[in-house]
């Protein structure tokens, strides 16, 4: 199985779309079964690779390289390492959750739904499993076709405004990686002798730019990924797409699709541009913390569920960001956790949305009002969610701020303060949205409102299960990632003498050169 | 004119021939009548048989290259490719054709064989070696366009489209005589590979100019596009679809032919001029898609875009360029031929249905269709996993390599602008509920056309491995 079980997690979702293309549209039930089932197999293909990844391997496992287009120097290359394996479980997790939640929630054409859904978790995935340039782009850009249409046939009343948006701000941003990754490939023909899209063959070296031009490529990459992150200042497109999407088209939003962006930062922009990642890092954990902060102000005065939850999304992305530009072997690992986990709580807090707003038709937070006495268990579980969101010890969330934080203050003392208030201000927006929904008196017209069904149960639980369980024991996660991390790390003095061969190591143990490096922090 | 010069020539051969047979087979059973009641699909199938078998001609892959007639006709791997280009917009042209031509009752002997000519004139353009040669096969290519964009000759429209397209065609083709005449004052010769060795002079690039405009008449590029719209409004719509690739693969073929092949040492004069153009096209043909409510009017200034975009190949100069360009010919005859091909299938009583609001709710009523529609549509975008990002891949890469940032980062920036007018009809035929009045005709040619098309444009996006060693191998007889 473990030849091209990347291939078959990739093919799986395709596969289903198109057996979901053949099914009559008269029979949504059927259609949603299929997709099902195959989401439900890729999930299962995606956690036997998560469970069988050996930790304390920095390089690719369960590698697949095959000349795609030999003449352009372009590779069908597919690896997973410690970025990207438990990134590729939660979305293969994510995305049966996500189609069992729709049932209620997406009526009207549902066999298309199903198939678009499943088309855009062969994109999210293939985003982080693929090692060569075009062809993340490729996988990158074809994410974007199926979630546009998410959005604009499917979505709120101003759909088609807030898709067209969101599809232009990301392709702007992603357009001008395009240029930096063709860039990239004629520098590295100049210094490795062939030119290739291959990453790790171009990470392997460095790739003796000078500065100026690595800091306009660094830009180029770096502001593709912020947009999808998204990062304050380009988050405008976000409002507007959380709000319009369907609740259920949102988990995957904010949930996977974000961490497209911090996946990329650290998977392309740090390894390629080392020098211009240290030199610009300060700059981005500002705006990380201008992200945390505004993010929750603005999450605060929100009257809008799905609002007051992206922004506080935004929020919450900054940790992510300032861990990452921490360039911190504790501060990445907690935002490759910290990815993981807003993922989860995030996710989770749209399917509490989505599961609100399909009983009432309402939006607005005062349409609601002591819902826990109608219905407890939602409430019960909403907290649950909050509390991870919250970063509450016990929960997820808390491993993953607190590596943050304790990795930020190391290296950026100066960000690190004003972005724990982030942490206090999120308790503030969080608490008032479940103290607005969920107490006080019950509001009339609420009355005798549904608790949760089964199938809502199964929704739910998987997701409050993860919350616990990384919470408790946030070592599987972390062990997978530790190793890769600190490769990424490396100072580029010891990069160097690496055999410049065309693939690297894969799954050789840590150089004890950069072990040496690490541990020499203070 | 020797046996070996025919059999060089033997594809562009037996499409003449094919044309005159079509043309005598029509006349027989229908008796001339302009507007005959009874009519099969005999003319279509003997035009897709003339196809294949000039395609089996064109097919081999020279060795080096085969010059014929005194060396003004030379067939290699760039005509190889230009050509089977050619054809496969000839065959899906023809498909597409059938049922509309039967629907609307127009001559169908004469649509085949103007066709047919119109297609030997795109391959002879670009298996030019010589000016004159490159002319004629000019002429030979426009000249049945406008008679096609006309043949609808009881529409108004129609015959209107066919007289502004004459009549601006035959000022292009006054500045492309005039500059052949430059040429040959400053050189003393029309060879291109003559030309080549030449010192620039001033004449010389005065005639240059003037071959640029000629050619950039017929490859729509601002600002020598105004015809486009209003032809491609007015023309019955399967010759728009055939008009749009085939003008373009006689257009660029040349172009490719003319800048570096003909004239590699002027290069640092006329890069510089083609990038302009290339800019003004993309950002003009962008911008003013934007707006357009008519899809034939929105495809054609999508037309001009993507003609800005192919220049970026053309002024990439090299190998890399001129193999980006072949690539991108490919993709775009696919593309545009889908895209066409699904509008061709809706009508409103008997008239053409193509304002953007007649393709609405297609996707209930036509699934296949629309998705071939969006399919060709996301490709026109550039998005991936489709043909038209990887040749827009090329492209960039073209640019970039050749040191010529600017033109790409334009070319990216403008994409980024295409993506809302594309995506909006893309969007429109899955949402909202069909016109009444809108009818879905179905018919078998159609379909196998669409097929062809979204087949070509997928193939090209997820296996262009073959395709892009093939165009590599041809562009690099061009050094």
């Amino acid at each position: 199985m473990s030849g091209s079980v990347l291939s078959l997690l990739i093919a799986l979702p395709v596969a289903g779309a198109a057996a979901v293309a053949f099914v009559p549209s008269r029979r949504p039930g059927a259609a949603r079964a299929v997709g099902l089932v195959a989401s439900i197999l890729a999930f299962l293909a995606a956690a036997w690779v998560w469970a069988a990844f050996r930790p304390g391997h920095a390089g690719l496992q369960f590698e697949e390289r095959v000349a795609w287009v030999p003449a352009a120097g372009i590779n069908y290359h597919l690896g997973v390492d410690g970025l990207s394996v438990s990134l590729t479980a939660l979305v293969a997790l994510l995305v049966p959750v996500t189609l069992v939640a729709s049932a209620d929630q997406v009526p009207d054409r549902s066999n298309r739904f199903v198939l678009t859904l499943l088309l855009l978790e062969a994109g999210l995935l293939g985003t982080f499993l693929a090692q060569d340039l075009v062809l993340f782009y490729v996988f990158w850009e074809a994410m974007l076709i199926p979630m546009y249409f998410l959005i604009a046939l499917w979505g709120g009343p101003a759909r088609r405004r807030a898709a067209i948006k969101f599809l232009i701000y990301t392709m702007a941003g992603s357009a001008l990686m395009l240029l930096a990754i063709i860039a990239v490939y004629l520098q590295g023909g100049r210094v490795l002798g062939t030119p290739t899209f291959d990453l790790p063959a171009l990470a392997a070296r460095p790739l003796n730019w000078p500065p100026a031009t690595e800091a306009l490529l660094f830009g180029a990459f770096a502001v593709a990924f912020a947009i999808k992150m998204p990062v304050w200042p380009l988050h405008t497109w976000l409002p507007d797409a959380y709000a319009e999407a369907p609740p259920v088209v949102t988990v995957l939003l904010a949930g996977v699709m974000a961490k497209a962006g911090a996946y990329g930062l650290l998977r392309f922009c740090l390894p390629l541009f080392p020098d211009a990642a240290r030199a610009w890092g300060p700059l981005f954990a500002s705006l990380a913390v201008v992200g945390i902060l505004y993010g929750a102000a603005v999450a605060w005065a929100q009257g809008d569920l799905r609002r007051l939850l992206a922004y506080g999304s935004l929020s919450h992305m900054g940790f992510i960001l300032l861990g990452i530009f921490a360039l911190d072997i504790q501060s990445v690992q907690g935002s490759v956790l910290q990815m993981v986990n807003h993922g989860v709580s995030t996710g989770a807090l749209f399917v509490v949305a989505g599961m609100l707003i399909g009983r009432t038709g309402q939006g607005r937070t005062d349409a609601y009002g002591g819902l826990a006495a109608a219905t407890p268990a939602l409430a019960a579980a909403t907290l649950i969610v909050v509390a991870s969101s919250l970063a509450l010890p016990g929960t997820n969330g808390f491993v993953g701020e607190f590596l943050i934080l304790l990795g930020a203050f190391q290296t950026h003392p100066l960000q690190a303060v004003p972005a724990t208030a982030g942490v206090v201000l999120a308790a503030a927006y969080l608490l008032a949205f479940v103290g607005r929904i969920f107490h006080g008196p019950l509001r009339p017209d609420l009355r005798g409102l549904p608790d949760l069904r089964p199938r809502e149960y199964a929704v739910l639980a998987p997701l409050v299960a993860l919350i616990f369980w990384v919470g408790w024991t946030p070592g599987p996660l972390l062990d997978r990632s530790e190793a890769t991390v600190r490769a990424l790390l490396k100072p580029p003095a010891v990069v160097v003498p690496e055999p410049a061969r065309a693939s690297v190591d894969h799954g050789a143990p840590v150089s004890g050169a950069a072990r040496r490096k690490v541990a020499a922090r203070p | 004119m020797t046996w070996t010069d025919l059999f060089a020539a033997s594809p562009e051969a037996i499409l003449v021939l094919t044309a005159c047979v079509v043309l005598l087979q029509d006349s027989w059973t229908t008796g001339s009548a302009l507007e005959a009641e009874r009519r099969g699909s005999a003319p279509a199938w003997l035009a897709l048989a003339g196809v294949c078998a000039a395609a089996i001609a064109a097919a081999p892959v020279p060795a080096g290259e085969v010059a014929a007639f005194g060396g003004m006709y030379v067939r290699d791997g760039i005509t190889r490719l230009a050509d089977m280009i050619a054809l496969g917009t000839a065959a899906v042209g023809a498909l597409l054709a059938d049922g509309y031509v039967r629907r609307m009752r127009l001559p169908a002997g004469e649509y085949y064989a103007l066709l047919l000519l119109s297609t030997t004139g795109a391959m002879l353009m670009a298996a030019s070696r010589n000016l004159i040669v490159l002319f004629l096969g000019l002429e030979v290519l426009s000249l049945p366009l406008y008679v096609l964009a006309a043949i609808a000759r009881r529409s108004p429209r129609s015959q209107e489209a066919g007289l502004k397209y004459l009549l601006l065609g035959a000022f292009a083709t006054a500045f492309f005589v005039y500059g052949v005449a430059l040429v040959y004052g400053a050189a003393g010769t029309l060879d291109l590979r003559a030309l080549a060795a030449q010192p620039p002079s001033p004449l010389l690039g005065g005639g240059l100019a003037l071959l640029t405009i000629g050619l950039g008449f017929e490859a729509a590029l601002v600002p020598f596009h105004g015809w486009a719209p209003d032809v491609y409004e007015g023309a019955p719509l399967p010759a728009v679809a055939f008009m749009s690739v085939a003008a373009k693969v006689g257009a660029f073929g040349g172009l490719i032919r003319v800048f570096p092949q003909g004239f590699p040492q002027a290069a640092p004069a006329w890069a510089p001029v083609l990038q302009a153009l290339a800019i003004a096209t993309m950002v003009l043909g962008n911008l003013a898609a934007l707006p357009q409510t008519n899809l034939k009017r929105l495809l054609a200034y999508s037309s001009v875009a993507q003609a800005g975009y192919l220049l970026i190949g053309v002024a990439a100069g090299g190998p890399a360029g001129t193999g980006a360009v072949l690539f991108y010919l490919a993709v775009y005859g696919a593309m545009n031929l889908g895209a066409f091909g699904v509008l061709l299938l809706l009508n409103r009583r008997g008239e053409e249905a193509d304002r953007l609001e007649d393709l609405a709710g297609l996707a209930d009523r036509a699934p296949w269709a629309a998705s071939t529609l969006a399919l060709c549509f996301v490709s026109l975008a550039g998005f991936p996993p489709t043909g038209g990002f990887i040749a827009k891949l090329y492209l960039f890469r073209a640019a970039l390599g050749a040191g010529q940032t600017a033109v790409a980062v334009v070319g990216v920036l403008t994409s980024v602008v295409s993506v809302f007018y594309y995506m909006r009809v893309a969007y429109t035929a899955f949402s909202g509920e069909a016109p009444a009045d809108v009818a879905v005709q179905r018919s078998a040619f159609a379909g196998a056309a669409l097929v062809l098309a979204a087949a070509g444009v997928l193939l090209c996006g997820i296996v262009p491995a073959r395709l892009t060693a093939a165009v590599q191998q041809a562009a690099a007889l061009l050094k």
